[in-house]
């Protein structure tokens, strides 16, 4: 059994008779010791799909579906239950660490809060601790650090802090959601190979969210794109650039800039995200696809397409290659990092 | 060459440190020196208060007909009223009631305050709806002849007063910490606390109200001397501290009796009670400096 199982997951929120359809069906599944990367633009659903595993999402918010982590049914359990996993089973780090810390108490009290909230270790013990996972997650003089508080750190040594955060109590699971967006690409990089090493050395699964198609291939081990509420394709990060299939991956993989062309004008996918105020009818990429048929009027299911690859786009399972891939398939690699 | 001296990490104390966050913070208060007269001055006036008896020269009480309506003089700093009791030993005893009021009637206010505030602005919803008619109806009140009719319930006694006062005052105190409340739960690092697995009430002890403390502190400053002032308002129209014992509004009503003969019984008492009045809108002053981090530090 995997250590994350997402099946048909429905969330909206209703706010003053406003309906958000967020997330409209979604399956997505985590083994132990996997790294899965969920990319999609803003307003894809990917972040609440991700906070529904710890159950944080506002009240406002209404699930249907199941989402099962570690054998626990999450959208049933009880508050205690649910209390219980969070920081201990699951860490999450956030996009933006600043606002995320507490700024009346020191980084050193908060690092611990995870430890003494599961009372897995008494005050001496998590102090300890602490220094160890500051230390490991690249502070220099990790014990004046300690008594720091947050607004004496830059932004790339807060995240640092957040990662420790997240990890101290050797969590199955650590969700990043957006975790170097705020960081400028130097930091980006430290930050990505440090979460990378942690995820390694502590043997947790984890779950990256990210817009960025290329950070998604560097970390991940398989890629989820998502898409108005919807999964558009799984597949994993290997064949990312060789074999994607729908035509959204494909034209985002397009409008990406190359280091190896002349500069011109970048190609884009034409239109606007979905509405996500009417619920789905249909594929969500129906009014910018350029090859779309009346099929594409009813939602398309994942289908799978090759080994651990599947694609929800009637186009594909139509049997039609969508574009050549391998027209571009060399000249992707300049803009792609090495895996890490 | 010699390297310069601040290479060396390790010899400088780290920024963070308490000791350092604690002299910034009175760095801040101090830069109004004002802030710091008024908080000398408190200090001055509670140790007085508490003290009253190794200070007084006089016993409070004690008529001494041989020396009625005496001006300021060595004996008597402060002169003597009618029945010759010494007006310094009666100042100084007044401030215990003005004390015991100003600062009982504000913690009352306070606890009451802090419960019903985080309590409506945690909970929210229809527990916020009820609560907040609740304040808004006591807030409706007159309060001042709400006091006035709680101490004609209850009696002339010193609790009643403090009952009293605080009765209508913490519904402002309540206010304040809610939309304190509602203001920093919605912040991420209460969602980050609840990541990590904090329960409700670790939530609020730890981070809610730490981050709400500013505008509360500030509002204290500005509750006791309100405090006070009805205290000596409910003394004034004669429903305060039982007479004899002396209280600051009784002091001044009965020298505002006499002030055109003898000035110096309404003087001492109404400028006393003043400058404790002005003290602590500059403390309050001050503590906002403190807390405002827009201006800078």
């Amino acid at each position: 059994m995997d250590l994350v199982e997402i099946e048909g997951l429905r969330i909206r929120f209703d706010a003053d008779g406003q309906v958000v359809y967020a997330v409209n069906g979604i399956d997505l599944t985590v083994a132990e010791g996997q790294v899965v990367g969920v990319v999609g633009e803003s307003g894809s659903g990917k972040s609440v799909t991700v906070t529904s595993i710890p159950r944080l999402l506002p009240k406002t918010a209404r699930c249907e579906g199941r989402v099962r982590f570690d054998g626990i049914d999450v959208l049933n359990a009880s508050a205690a239950q649910m209390r219980a996993i969070r920081g201990r089973s699951v860490g999450m780090i956030f996009q933006n660490p600043l606002a995320y810390l507490n700024p009346t108490r020191t980084i050193g009290s908060q690092l611990m809060e995870p430890l003494l909230f599961h009372h897995l270790a008494g005050y001496q013990e998590a102090r300890r601790r602490g220094l160890e996972m500051l230390e490991r997650v690249g502070i220099q003089n990790p014990a004046a650090r300690f008594d720091n508080y947050p607004f004496e750190f830059s932004g790339g040594m807060l995240q640092r802090v957040l990662i420790a955060t997240a990890l101290i109590a050797a969590p199955k699971l650590v969700i990043a959601d957006e975790p170097t967006t705020s960081l400028d690409v130097t930091v980006q990089a430290q930050i990505l190979r440090l979460l990378k090493t942690m995820q390694r050395d502590l043997k947790m699964s984890m779950i990256f969210v990210t817009h960025d198609l290329a950070v998604a291939a560097q970390v991940s081990d398989t890629i989820y794109v998502m898409y108005g509420g919807t999964v558009v394709e799984q597949l994993n990060a290997a064949d990312l650039i060789r074999a994607h299939r729908h035509p959204y991956l494909a034209g985002l993989l397009d409008s990406l800039p190359r280091l190896d062309r002349p500069v011109g004008r970048l190609p884009f996918i034409p239109g606007l995200p979905v509405d996500t105020r009417q619920p789905l009818a249909g594929c969500p990429f129906f009014d910018r696809c350029g090859v779309h048929t009346d099929d594409c009027h009813t939602l398309p299911a994942l289908t799978t397409v090759g080994p651990s690859h599947r694609v929800a786009c009637w186009r594909v399972a139509g049997e039609l290659v969508v574009t050549d891939p391998t027209a571009k398939a060399g000249g992707l690699s300049g803009c792609i990092p090495e895996s890490l | 060459m010699q390297a310069p001296s601040w290479t060396t990490a390790e010899a400088r104390p780290s920024p963070g440190s308490a000791r350092l966050r604690r002299s910034r913070t009175w760095r801040r208060f101090s830069k109004n020196r004002l802030s710091v007269i008024g908080l000398a001055f408190i200090v001055a006036l509670v140790l007085s208060a508490l003290l009253a008896n190794q200070l007084t020269p006089y016993p409070p009480l004690a008529p001494n007909f041989l020396a009625i309506y005496q001006p300021p003089s060595w004996q008597h700093w402060l002169g003597t009223d009618a029945l010759g009791r010494d007006m310094l030993s009666r100042v100084i005893y007044s401030l215990r009631n003005a004390c015991i009021v100003g600062f009982g009637a504000e913690v009352v206010e306070l606890t009451v305050g802090l419960l019903l505030g985080s309590t409506a602005g945690l909970i929210g919803g229809t527990v916020d709806t009820i609560l907040m008619r609740v304040v808004d109806v006591v807030y409706g009140f007159p309060s001042f002849l709400f006091s006035i009719i709680l101490v004609v319930m209850i009696g002339h006694t010193i609790l009643a007063i403090l009952i009293a006062v605080s009765a209508t005052s913490w519904v402002g105190m309540a206010r304040i910490v809610r939309s304190q409340v509602i203001q920093v739960r919605q912040s991420a690092y209460i969602e980050h606390a609840r990541q990590m697995g904090a329960s409700t009430w670790q939530t609020l002890v730890r981070y809610v109200l730490p981050n709400s403390m500013g505008p509360v502190l500030v509002a204290v400053t500005f509750g006791i001397p309100a405090n006070m002032m009805s205290e000596a308002a409910l003394s004034v129209v004669g429903l305060g501290i039982q007479p004899p014992t002396p209280d600051l509004g009784e002091l001044i009503i009965i020298g505002q009796g006499s002030v055109l003969s003898y000035p110096y019984l309404l003087i001492w008492p109404a400028l006393l009670f003043a400058l404790t009045l002005l003290s602590f809108s500059f403390v309050g002053d001050g503590l906002r400096n403190v807390f405002d981090t827009k201006s800078g530090r």
